[in-house]
């Protein structure tokens, strides 16, 4: 799975960030280049879009959804209603189905008044904790529950701790401000981890649960970066901000980064330009807010944080799936520059050897 | 801003550059006269200060030619020897250039970039950098919220360059990333990038590479992007707690997106070559985003999202002022040259300065960066600005900086780091003699500590006032010296140690004492100038007098008994004891001592013998006096009010009770025709006057010269009785004679005398008043509220304090003083009594037409240098 999130103090036309761009998320869908999981090539079961209408009246209680079961590339419908809609808070996501079957009820983003909610990655030995779950939260969020996805009884799990944080998830204007929604994402990150190291308390090799979560109640955006491992690397998560998102050429885009303003913010699995420094690595275990135009960075400290800054996490896990596939072409970029050794920039011998 | 004329003060334009992407980043060399702009373009643009060239321009990365946008500058800071240049910016790199001196022939300036900071961490882009010098550490904030440093700078590349040319294949050049630099399986490359070929990087590979080790990051230093890291003025150290410094450390301040500003010390690790680095404060809480940050010690200016700009007193941690612009977007930059105040938004420049605001747009797009500096030879101070447009303009400000007369503590051609050298001289040596207490007293006066305002101007003087008397007593070698913030954010308690160091006297059962003087250094407001004939913040010495504002209530005063003890301190011949507390809230009341002084109890001891102070005058011109008894007050507001809205007397006269007729029916059953007050117990306390203090009375109207009509019974009266006056009465409405107010407020001021107990005649005039009203039967309420209050005093003329103050005052004066009693009020007096469980010793200074309050406020110099005469006995003799 991929996802985007735009948020804008200024609306921007929706087509901007899904059809146009280079490496937009519908073509994203089919080059995820970053995509941990190889076994499939394509993000192809299904996408959804949530916006939040620019309208008082219309975004009142949650945003607008469009979701659907064929692949993003291929919807004639999503490419027009992507130019001819602006809103200033969007969550995109496509998906690549690791649990529960084929239909538009099991497509991210999962919407709850003015709450919407998407995950990508995985919950390990869901089958394992999901009783657990569903016992724990309450009839109205258990009803709730449409499809048959980890991803959605997540959503369930978090709408539950939020109202037990004493918040009302149905409120109709949202705004619960950013300490309520990162508490309430922490503590869904907690019961998960708890419960399934609980379930998975006798196997011999367990892999760990992906938790990059991502919600938002119109104001506010939280999403995590997290990973159920002490050593190995969470899925990608990649921030960028500035003051204007333009296009250069047709289907280039770059940030403009002219001040401290972050006019413009967007977090998503894979970078949407190409331009390096746009974009910014979130930190493995961690949880980014972004508060009114501001992003916060929070560390989530528990037995799988990483004291260590310069601790290189393995790419094993990647691996074995197949995320070393891609052919790297060597170039230089600029003299006196160092390597980035960390998540992967190695220079990889091939590449010395061609310059060689 | 206008100036004394009306002719509105503008800041005029000096030059304007063009440059083809914005500007994002300046730092000045003044000394070098060299001017550094960063730009969205992966430039250093170079400018000549005399005139105003262009001479170099640095390139960062391969594309000589090309322009690319890859490594916008976005922070640029200087070594203070102006021989390094350090840039950080959006390619999460710190590059560090050596700039030699320009060739005066050709405009020639040697720049050669000595090395590069790096991290194997993605930590974005780089918003914030400070040099420290003596510990030669580069520190710098991020994107991802982390802090980085690396110590040992210039030593670290001056090894790097000696090793020699490094492997080419092992020179850490390139960077791949694997999403950046990867052909996706649909065959889509990024755009390309020029190939640089080899000879390009050998020629550049004498630039050392430095990795910034794992210890020497902080990982979420801060929840979000750091955005701006000032260093602190070395003499910081001062301020802290003597237990607490760190000799040879430095202090920054980053603050951030998250809203908190931290404080951090840099500091060498002991017996190894490190630097480590510790937090030591983060209670600074903007409650919004942090985009820009300033420090004028011991100031430090936040510019925050809409227009607000948060001012801190780095001492106490306490906010001391907020400002907002017009336009409420984002401060984006901020400089702050003498209290002046100059925020950058989308809307332009707003200069803040005493409450006036000024504003212009100086047409560069957005404005992005800003820098105040001064020509070290030309006195005139100058303002750059960076802008969006690519322009960068220098504006000439001085005629802005001088609109307002600025007082002498603050000489307009001190550049922004030296203008505080005053406050951080070392060791002074105290003398008694008056040239030397003229300048104390001179420094004192100029700050315009009116506590009353809440204007920026005069809050931050407060502060610096209570700073500069914390470093004086210092200089002057007190064992200790701090401020004690109070509770309620208001001006600090400045406390001093002097331990005493003379040889206490060989007299049998002769004991060291421990000896608290109460000053205070706030002052009531110069009212009208016009009124004065002198300009009351700046001493002015005339016929033998001292004129100026709080040159006799109490800066005078305080002076006196600074210099004394100091004088005997250094002399080594200081017997007793003594400690200062200095307030800053006397005129308004005092309000929060109490809780200071419970909370620092320790600190300014437990073992008071006495209290001394000088807070008042004598009763006329000519006789010295000795003060021991003053009333209390109680300062109380009567209010009635109906539920109605205003009515006319036409349409509504006697159809409802009128809150006003309550009110003077209620306030006149508070005296009767004799006019004795009618509070219920209020006489009952009242000792008679004794015969002892009936003599002194009629002394003291035979020998004073005040008023011949004033009989001895005038004195008892205002002195020994207690009085109730109505002060003011305000209502609401237009104040037209028909209409009748729906609420009506008096004010009552009623002095106590020493027997009666504060909170006694409260609750009896509560009751009192409640039950008048109650008899009327009125639809109306009734509400009395106590705006402040203070216990009376009687202190013991007979004891020993007194008996030593009278010799010396009769050696120094050849005369004898008057033991007198006053009809005032000092709120804290009797608290520091029963607090210290010590006497109290009040002992006037100057003459009965010192003019305290009012305007031309005087102290004759004789009063004041025998002051420190007598006090610099009778603290050892006590």
């Amino acid at each position: 799975c991929r996802f985007l999130i735009f948020k804008g103090k200024q609306p921007i036309r929706l087509s901007h960030l899904l059809t146009r761009p280079a490496h937009s998320i519908i073509n994203q869908s089919f080059d995820s280049r970053l995509r941990l999981d190889r076994r499939r090539p394509m993000n192809g079961d299904g996408f959804g879009v949530a916006y939040y209408p620019l309208d008082t009246e219309l975004s009142e209680d949650g945003p607008c959804l469009f979701k659907a079961i064929t692949p993003a590339w291929n919807n004639q419908n999503l490419s027009t209603l992507a130019e001819k809609t602006k809103s200033d808070l969007v969550f995109a996501h496509v998906r690549a189905s690791t649990y529960g079957v084929l239909s538009e009820t099991n497509c991210h983003p999962f919407t709850y008044h003015s709450l919407c909610f998407m995950h990508n990655g995985g919950i390990s030995n869901f089958k394992g904790i999901k009783r657990k779950l569903l016992n724990h939260i309450k009839d109205e969020y258990l009803n709730f529950i449409q499809g048959s996805t980890d991803s959605e009884c997540a959503f369930a799990l978090f709408l539950d701790t939020l109202d037990k944080l004493g918040y009302d998830p149905k409120k109709q204007d949202g705004d619960f401000g950013n300490v309520a929604l990162r508490k309430a994402m922490l503590r869904t990150i907690d019961y998960i981890r708890d419960w399934t190291k609980e379930a998975n308390k006798d196997e011999a090799h367990v892999e760990p649960s992906l938790l990059n979560f991502a919600v938002t109640d119109g104001s506010t955006v939280v999403v995590s970066r997290y990973i159920t491992s002490k050593t190995d690397e969470a899925a990608s998560l990649h921030f960028s901000c500035g003051s204007s998102f333009v296009e250069t050429s047709p289907g280039e885009y770059r940030v403009e980064r002219l001040d401290r303003n972050q006019d413009v913010i967007m977090v998503a699995s894979e970078p949407l330009t190409f331009e390096r420094g746009d974009w910014t690595a979130v930190p493995t275990n961690s949880i980014l807010t972004i508060k009114k135009q501001t992003i916060l960075l929070h560390p989530i400290i528990d037995e799988y944080y990483q004291e260590d800054p310069l601790y290189l996490r393995s790419s094993t896990l990647a691996e074995s799936k197949g995320l070393m596939g891609s052919i790297p072409l060597a170039k230089a970029v600029e003299k006196n520059v160092p390597p980035l050794e960390r998540e992967g920039r190695t220079r990889p011998p091939t590449a010395v050897a061609h310059i060689a | 801003m206008y100036d004394s004329r009306g002719v509105a003060l503008h800041s005029e334009l000096i030059h304007r550059w063009n440059h083809a992407f914005s500007i994002l980043s300046i730092v000045a060399f003044p000394k070098k006269r060299l001017l550094f702009a960063g730009s969205q373009d992966s430039k250093i643009l170079v400018f000549d200060l005399p005139t105003y060239n262009l001479i170099h321009t640095i390139r960062l990365g391969e594309s000589q030619e090309e322009t690319h946008t890859r490594s916008s500058v976005l922070c640029l800071t200087g070594s203070e020897d102006e021989n390094f240049l350090f840039s950080g910016g959006a390619d999460s790199l710190v590059r560090i250039w050596s700039i030699g001196e320009k060739t005066i022939r050709d405009d020639f300036l040697p720049v050669t970039e000595i090395a590069t900071v790096y991290s194997v961490t993605d930590i974005g882009d780089i918003f914030s950098l400070a040099y420290l010098d003596s510990l030669e550490t580069i520190v710098f904030g991020c994107q991802n919220a982390s802090l980085l440093y690396v110590e040992n700078l210039i030593q670290k590349i001056e090894k790097k360059s000696s090793d020699g040319v490094e492997n080419i294949n092992k020179l850490p050049h390139r960077r791949y990333d694997k999403f950046f630099d990867s052909l996706g399986p649909t065959g889509y490359s990024s755009n390309s990038l020029s190939q640089t070929s080899l000879t390009s990087l050998q020629e550049n590979c004498g630039a050392a590479i430095i990795e910034v080790p794992s210890e020497n990051i902080i990982k979420y230093a801060h929840y979000g992007f750091i955005y701006s890291i000032n260093k602190l003025c070395p003499r910081f150290n001062q301020l802290l707690e003597k237990s607490s410094r760190t000799s040879g450390a430095e202090h920054i301040i980053s603050s951030a997106g998250d809203g908190i500003s931290k404080l951090w010390e840099f500091s060498k690790d002991k017996g190894q070559n490190t630097v480590k680095i510790s937090l030591i404060n983060d209670k600074i809480d903007n409650e919004d985003s942090v985009i820009s940050q300033t420090i004028e010690f011991p100031f430090l200016y936040c510019g925050l999202t809409d227009g607000i700009i948060k001012i801190w007193d780095l001492n106490t941690q306490q906010i001391i002022s907020t400002l907002k612009t017009k336009h409420e977007s984002d401060v984006i930059s901020i400089s702050v040259y003498m209290d002046h105040v100059f925020a950058i938004d989308e809307s332009g420049i707003t200069h803040f300065y005493q409450n006036q605001v000024n504003h212009w747009n100086p047409q560069q797009g957005k404005i992005l960066s800003s820098e105040i500096f001064s020509k070290s030879n030309a006195g005139s101070v100058s303002l750059l600005t960076g802008g969006s447009d690519g322009s960068l303009t220098l504006w000439d400000i001085t005629s802005l900086l001088s609109a307002v007369p600025l007082s002498s503590n603050s000489p307009i051609n001190a550049s922004s780091t030296l203008q505080t050298t005053n406050l951080w001289a070392a060791y002074q040596s105290a003398s008694l003699n008056n040239e030397e207490m003229l300048n104390t007293l001179r420094e004192l006066i100029s700050f315009q500590t009116v506590s009353q305002s809440k204007d920026t101007t005069n809050t931050l003087s407060l502060r610096r006032c209570a700073i500069y008397l914390q470093q004086l007593f210092l200089k002057f070698g007190a064992t200790n010296s701090q401020l004690f913030p109070l509770p309620d954010g208001g001006n600090p308690v400045v406390f001093a140690y002097f331990q005493g160091n003379g040889k206490v006297s060989q007299v049998k059962g002769a004991k060291k004492k421990r000896i608290l003087w109460y000053g205070h250094y706030d002052v009531i407001s110069s009212g009208n100038t016009f009124n004065w004939n002198t300009d009351p913040f700046t001493l002015t010495c005339e016929n033998g007098y001292l004129k100026g504002r709080g040159v006799s209530d109490n800066k005078g005063p305080l002076v006196s008994a600074i210099h004394s003890v100091a004088y005997l301190f250094q002399q080594g011949e200081l017997v007793n004891d003594v400690v200062f507390l200095v307030e800053g809230s006397e005129e308004i009341g005092s309000a929060s001592l109490k809780q200071v002084c419970e909370k620092y109890h320790d600190i300014i001891g437990k073992d008071i013998d006495w209290i001394l102070l000088s807070n008042s005058t004598w009763v006329d011109q000519e006789h010295p006096c000795l003060n021991y008894g003053l009333r209390g007050v109680i300062n109380a507001q009567i209010k009635v009010w109906s539920d109605k809205p205003d009515g006319h007397s036409g349409l509504n006269g006697g159809v409802y009770d009128e809150p006003m007729v309550n009110l003077v029916k209620i306030v006149s059953k508070l005296q009767n025709e004799q006019n004795e007050i009618m509070i219920p117990n209020f006489y009952s306390p009242l000792k008679d006057l004794t015969e002892e203090e009936y003599q002194r009375f009629q002394k003291i109207t035979e020998l004073a010269n005040i008023d011949e009509n004033t009989t001895v019974q005038d004195l008892i009266t205002n002195w020994t009785k207690p009085s109730l006056s109505m002060t003011t009465v305000k209502f609401s409405g237009p104040g037209n004679i028909t209409v009748i107010p729906k609420s009506v407020t008096m004010g009552i001021s009623i002095r106590l005398v020493p027997e009666q107990s504060v909170e006694q005649v409260k609750r009896d005039l509560k009751a009192y008043l409640e039950e008048s009203f109650k008899q009327l039967k009125s639809q109306n309420h009734l509400e009395i509220k106590v705006l402040n209050e203070a216990e009376g005093w009687l202190g013991d003329p007979t004891n020993h304090a007194y008996q030593i103050l009278k010799d010396e005052i009769t050696t120094a004066w050849d005369v004898e003083p008057l033991l007198v009693r006053e009809g005032g009020s000092i709120s804290c007096l009797r608290m520091l009594e029963r607090i210290f469980d010590a006497p109290a010793v009040q002992i006037p200074c100057g003459q009965s037409t010192d003019n305290g309050h009012l305007a031309n406020e005087n102290l004759r110099i004789k009063n004041w240098s025998n002051l420190t005469e007598i006090l610099s006995k009778v603290f050892n003799r006590l």
